[in-house]
Order: structure tokens, then C-alpha cells, then sequence
């Protein structure tokens, strides 16, 4: 969806038209309900914190610039949204210092053999993804999920496009050492 | 196969996979929750000013009654004062207003598209908002339908689809550029009885 039309809506938006809103979160529910699905695991935790976000965005619409471009500006809030929810939780999701807790497991019982990876399913790279640390999961996420160009990549994470270009390198080798046993 | 070589084609098949990973899909009720929650907006008063120096306003006819009369008072008393004071004459002018009621058009909206799970129309008539304006779905024909009342005017619209998709309607017979590298149609209504199908 292209950002002249985000822009026109959020104008009509702004303009009093508030039902235009929908729009919006139509179009935009299905990756910030991932996120949230993706940090916290349950449904119902995800359903309120995807509400909080676009609720939260409604509220600062104001505060968007006309130059921006809104997914990235919508993700942010809600990446924020969600690590708050953690921190208040105290949810062990977030595991930024345990990198490999279920990562080794994976890879104990994973694959030794060089060149299988395209053998694996979709269902295997989605729990080794599940326990990524949260910044190297949603820059791969972001990059080849949602295929975002780099630069849109390091706009949802409020990261420079050098670091998202290092967290999307990294994350991938992470998943690899992780899916193949570390084969260096 | 070199080592480097190895590696990237398996970083290849990570991101193929990793592009596969089905999403969930969002609950039902997720839009209408977060509407629920969420209060118009009343724009700054500098956007305001704005919007009335740069958009065109229509006023209906009957409006003007009161500016008109206004108007011929102050026109009359103008002629009648300049006249007895001597002062240049000037034309007498006389100040009419029309107040025909304004007529309107069934247009019906079409869109062929048996695929799509919801449809609504959008457009500058109702100012790009989809509210009140969602399409039926006629089974018999495949084909989503909305018949709306318009006056006489120039419109730009298109079809928003499952609430993501916005498309410009496929037979319409002029389609104007938004200046954001999208297509929209356009409608003309004519003044006319009766019911007008799209353009």
C-alpha cells in the first residue's frame, strides 16, 4: 500500500473524519497482531496490546510527519507497546540475554548436515525464529516476512539502516548456526 | 561447493522459509474495538482556516437567501442615498436567488469479484471513508453491488477490498492519476431522473 494513500487517509483523519481510521487498521492489523502474537504467545494479551497500539497511534496522529511513512511509524509504537507489556509482565518472551536457551535444544536434536536447510519446514524455522532474541527476530521478520526494504527495516526498529543491515545479517546467522548445528 | 557458497544459498532458503511462516489471522471484532476507543478529532484552527481558503465549498442555493437579501438592502439603500445626496448615480441591481432543490442520481456501483470477502466504495462523495457504504454481495451474479444517490458532479472513487486493497474501478472509462502513483476512477453525474450506472 503506498504511502500517499496512508497519507490522504490520515489528512481525512485529521481533517475530523475520524471513520476513515478504519481503514487504517484494516489494512495494518494483520503485522501489528503478528507482533504482538510473537512477543507475548497468547491471543487475548495480543488482541489488547494490538488496540493499545493503534489506539496509541490515533492519539499521536498529530505528532506524524507527512515525509514518514506510516507502517514503520505504526510498528514502532507498537514494538514499544509490546516491550512495555513485557517489562510490566515480567514475561521470559523477551529473551534478549538468552540467545540460545531453546536455540541449543533445537540445534542438539537439528540438523548436522550441510545443505538440508531447504529440506526443513516452515513449522521448524518457526520455532527456531520463536527463540531469537526479539531484535534479530523482527528485523528478519520485517525484511523477509513483510519484505520492507532495509531502510524501512531500521525505521520500525528506530535503529540507523548500518545497524539493521548488521541485525538482519546476524539474525540470519544465528537462525542458521541454530537450524544446521553451528556448521562453520 | 566453496564454503561462502554453502552458506548463502542456505541464508537463501532461510529467508524463502521465513517467508512462508503463515500469519494468524486478527480477530473479528479487532477494527471495531479499537473505533470504539477512539474520539474525532477536531482540527487546529490554522488546518481549518486552511481548508476554507483552499478547498471549494459548495453552498446550497438556499443558503445564499439571507446574503442576497442582505445584499439587494444594502445595494438598494446604496442607490437610494447616493441618489438624494446628489452624489454619482448608480445602476439599480438587482440581487436574484434561485433555490432549486437539489436533484440527484441512483448511481449503482459494480465490481465482478467472487474472491474478495468484503467491499465497499470510497470516494471524494463520501470523502474516502467507507462507513455506511459497504457493497452487497450478489451471489447469483458474483458480482459486489451498491446503489448510492448523488448529485450532479464530478467524483473520483474506487473499491476498498477486505478492507486492505484499494482498486480502481476496472470499467470505468476514465481513470485519473491520485498524483501518488495510484489510479482512481471517475464518475460524472449528469442531471437526470432515474438511475446511472458508474462511468
Amino acid at each position: 500500500m503506498s504511502e500517499g494513500e496512508d497519507y490522504r487517509v490520515i489528512s481525512d483523519i485529521l481533517n475530523g473524519d475520524s471513520g476513515a481510521y478504519a481503514i487504517l487498521v484494516r489494512r495494518y492489523q494483520r503485522q501489528i497482531f503478528n507482533l504482538m502474537i510473537r512477543l507475548t504467545s497468547n491471543e487475548d494479551d495480543a488482541m489488547d496490546l494490538t488496540q493499545e497500539t493503534f489506539i496509541k497511534a490515533y492519539d499521536n496522529l498529530e505528532r506524524f510527519k507527512p515525509s514518514g511513512r506510516f507502517f514503520p511509524w505504526l510498528y514502532t509504537i507498537g514494538m514499544n507497546v509490546g516491550r512495555d507489556f513485557l517489562r510490566r509482565k515480567k514475561t521470559r518472551r523477551d529473551k534478549s540475554d538468552e540467545i540460545y536457551l531453546d536455540g541449543k535444544s533445537l540445534m542438539d536434536g537439528g540438523i548436522q548436515e550441510k545443505g538440508v536447510i531447504e529440506k526443513l519446514d516452515v513449522a521448524f524455522i518457526q520455532k527456531a525464529m520463536d527463540t531469537l532474541p526479539v531484535d534479530y527476530r523482527e528485523a528478519l521478520y520485517l525484511r523477509y516476512h513483510e519484505d520492507l526494504p532495509v531502510k524501512d527495516v531500521a525505521l520500525c526498529l528506530d535503529i540507523s539502516v548500518s545497524a539493521a543491515k548488521m541485525r538482519i545479517k546476524r539474525g540470519l546467522e544465528k537462525l542458521r548456526e541454530m537450524v544446521a548445528g553451528g556448521t562453520k | 561447493m566453496k564454503r561462502e557458497e554453502v552458506v548463502e544459498s542456505e541464508f537463501k532458503d532461510l529467508t524463502r522459509l521465513i517467508a512462508g511462516i503463515p500469519d494468524r489471522e486478527p480477530p473479528d471484532g479487532l477494527v471495531d474495538a479499537v473505533m470504539a476507543g477512539i474520539r474525532p478529532k477536531r482540527a487546529p484552527w490554522w488546518r481549518r482556516l486552511l481548508q476554507r481558503l483552499y478547498r471549494p465549498v459548495s453552498v446550497a442555493p438556499v443558503r445564499l437567501i439571507p446574503a442576497g437579501v442582505a445584499l439587494a438592502l444594502l445595494l438598494g439603500l446604496s442607490f437610494y442615498f447616493g441618489f438624494s445626496m446628489g452624489t454619482k448615480k448608480m445602476a439599480p441591481v438587482v440581487a436574484r436567488v434561485e433555490t432549486p432543490a437539489r436533484e440527484t442520481s441512483t448511481v449503482v456501483f459494480t465490481l465482478k469479484d467472487p474472491r474478495a470477502s468484503q467491499v465497499y466504495v470510497i470516494g471524494s462523495f463520501n470523502h474516502w471513508s467507507p462507513k455506511g457504504y459497504r457493497m452487497h454481495f450478489d451471489k447469483k451474479t458474483g458480482t459486489w453491488v451498491l446503489a448510492v444517490k448523488l448529485p450532479e458532479g464530478r467524483y473520483e472513487y474506487a473499491f476498498l477490498l477486505n478492507g486492505k486493497t484499494i482498486m480502481p474501478d476496472p470499467k470505468a472509462l476514465i481513470q485519473k492519476d491520485d498524483g501518488f502513483g495510484n489510479k482512481n476512477s471517475i464518475l460524472i453525474v449528469e442531471r437526470q431522473d432515474g438511475t446511472k450506472t458508474q462511468s
